[in-house]
């Protein structure tokens, strides 16, 4: 996975001020992620993970430090529309239809109508999602809301792909079928990917990078290279390789929360 | 299973309208029974026969057409300007320091006391009903849409920014249709109560409506006619609040189920 890098921090940090009260959420953060990579940060939650993830997308301004996406400032990427964003909450509108919420990125894009449309009936297709075009959001289950965010954030070919634990409170199955769809979306697209997560079998079972990262302030204390063959599939979860990088990566992720307990 | 399986509007208010129509059917049995065996004098309440027969139905009807004229301006205008100054209000900081003070000042005036100073600017009749109804409905309104620009979650608005999205686009396509369940939920409200602005407004300054026509009757004894005119006003603010409800499940079907 050797080229450019997509993403690069450096001595990225951020404080909330909150009236008087300040609060160092993150330290200074550093990080390179290569272009086409799937890259992951996993750690105690309330880590800063989405934070992090907020600055990189140039949702949140950092307080101090340097965000660079493919050469540019991460604002200048942004205002490209180089980002797709998932968050922890899928936020569909309630108001639109799935496909409606597919298109809202190409409809602000303006994009004609029919254009539109096949795309998204296209994305929808790719997510799972064939039958529900219509369906308003309060008739989908968790994980079809979540497939529609993906659906959703993949519209406009993003060069960077963010997800914020999107597969937060589903059941360990419905979790592996997920993961499996994404590795099939990713391979498909090879889309430079950064997931938050905090379960360690989804890390390592989608990464080529993951970030462990550690309390007060939020920091990166370790990096692990995933270099498992891909397609990864449920056999290879059984596979000593992969129990390797789970059993390392519990360690380190241990390491983060004892670091972080007082 | 395709997302098309909500109830149609019609069927869901017909379910709802056989209790609703057997309950009041207890209550008029009741209220007929009541009346002569308690010995209630027919200047303070008729039995529903009586009133039925013995009504002015044609003074009734025509105080019912005056008064609905300025329910129903005075519903439009005045939830129409809670809307466009709430929209205002939200769109800008600078245009909320100005509006949400005169507001708030507007509505610690009791409305009823400016009825002489109404009277005098738009003159007696339906502008001067219109304008009382406008008036008290207009602040809760300007509340609850308000508060329905601001309900849109963060997450929704760090969307709409990731897609870099114009402040024109975040307005109408995400604050707009968020703060409609609000908007109706205020025009719920506000349905009765322009029934009672426009009442009060003309039991204090006149007119030909229902509270001028309440108020002569019940001075002139006149039980049944005054029962009818109160029956007739009970039934415009049900009406009203029927037909909001039923613009809203068509209008924002999506709202129910959340
Ligand atoms: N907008 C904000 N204002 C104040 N504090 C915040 C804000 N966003 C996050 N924080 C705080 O920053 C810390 C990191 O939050 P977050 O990045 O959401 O952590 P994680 O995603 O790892 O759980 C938390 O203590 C959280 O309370
Ligand atoms: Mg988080």
């Amino acid at each position: 996975m050797a080229g450019t890098d997509a993403i690069r921090a450096d001595a990225v940090s951020k404080t909330f001020t909150i009236g008087k009260e300040s609060f160092q959420a993150l330290g200074e953060v550093s990080l390179e992620i290569p272009e086409r990579t799937f890259a992951t940060f996993i750690g105690p939650s309330g880590c800063g993970k989405s934070t992090l993830l907020r600055i990189l997308a140039d949702v949140i301004a950092p307080t101090s430090g340097e965000v660079s996406v493919f050469g540019r400032s991460a604002a200048q990427a942004r205002e490209e529309r180089d980002f797709g964003f998932v968050f922890q909450d899928p936020v569909l509108l309630p108001w639109r239809s799935a496909l409606a919420n597919v298109e809202l990125p190409m409809q602000l894009n303006g994009i004609d109508k029919a254009e539109r449309r096949a795309r998204a009936l296209e994305l929808l297709d790719l997510v799972g999602l064939q039958g529900f075009e219509k369906a308003l959001p309060a008739k989908l289950s968790g994980g079809m809301a979540r497939r529609v965010a993906i659906a959703r954030a993949l519209t406009l070919g993003p060069r960077v792909l963010f997800l914020d634990e999107p597969f937060n409170g589903l059941d360990e199955i419905r979790r592996q079928n997920m993961n499996a769809e994404l590795q099939r979306i990713w391979l498909e697209t090879r889309t430079t990917t950064v997931l938050v997560t905090h379960n360690v079998s989804e890390a390592v079972f989608l990464s080529d990078r993951v970030f462990v990262m550690g309390r007060n302030p939020g920091r990166i204390m370790a990096q692990l290279e995933i270099d498992l063959p891909r397609p990864r599939t449920i056999e290879t979860m059984t596979s000593p390789e992969f129990v390797e990088y789970d059993r390392e990566l519990t360690a380190l992720l241990r390491t983060a929360y004892e670091d972080a307990e007082p | 299973m395709s997302a098309t399986t909500t109830t149609a509007p019609e069927v869901r208010l017909r379910g709802a309208a056989v209790p609703t129509a057997l309950t009041l059917l207890v209550v008029l049995a009741c209220w007929q029974v009541a009346v002569p065996l308690l010995d209630i004098p027919v200047y303070v309440l008729p039995s529903p026969t009586a009133i039925l027969a013995h009504a002015d139905w044609s003074a009734i009807v025509s105080a019912s057409g005056s008064t609905s004229v300025g329910v129903v301006l005075g519903f439009v205008a005045g939830n129409l300007l809670g809307f466009v100054l709430a929209g205002l209000i939200a769109w800008s900081a600078a245009a909320a320091s100005v509006l949400y003070p005169i507001g708030l000042s507007l509505r610690s005036v009791p409305i009823i006391a400016l009825a002489p100073f109404i009277t005098l600017a738009v003159g007696r009749g339906v502008s001067a009903t219109t304008t009382v109804a406008g008036l008290i409905v207009f602040f809760p309104t300007l509340v609850n849409v308000l508060a329905g620009f601001r309900s849109v979650e963060r997450e929704a608005l760090e969307l709409m920014r990731v897609l870099n999205a114009s402040k024109r686009d975040v307005f109408v396509r995400v604050q707009l249709p968020a703060a409609l369940p609000l908007f109706f939920d205020a025009l719920k409200i506000a349905a009765p109560t322009s029934v009672l602005g426009v009442m009060t407004a003309e039991w204090v300054i006149g007119g030909h409506g229902l509270g001028q026509l309440i108020l002569t009757e019940s001075l002139a004894l006149n039980g049944e006619t005054m029962w009818g005119g109160i029956v007739a006003s009970a039934v415009i603010a049900g009406l009203a609040f029927t037909l909001v409800s039923l613009a809203e499940r068509l209008l924002i079907p999506w709202a129910g189920d959340q």
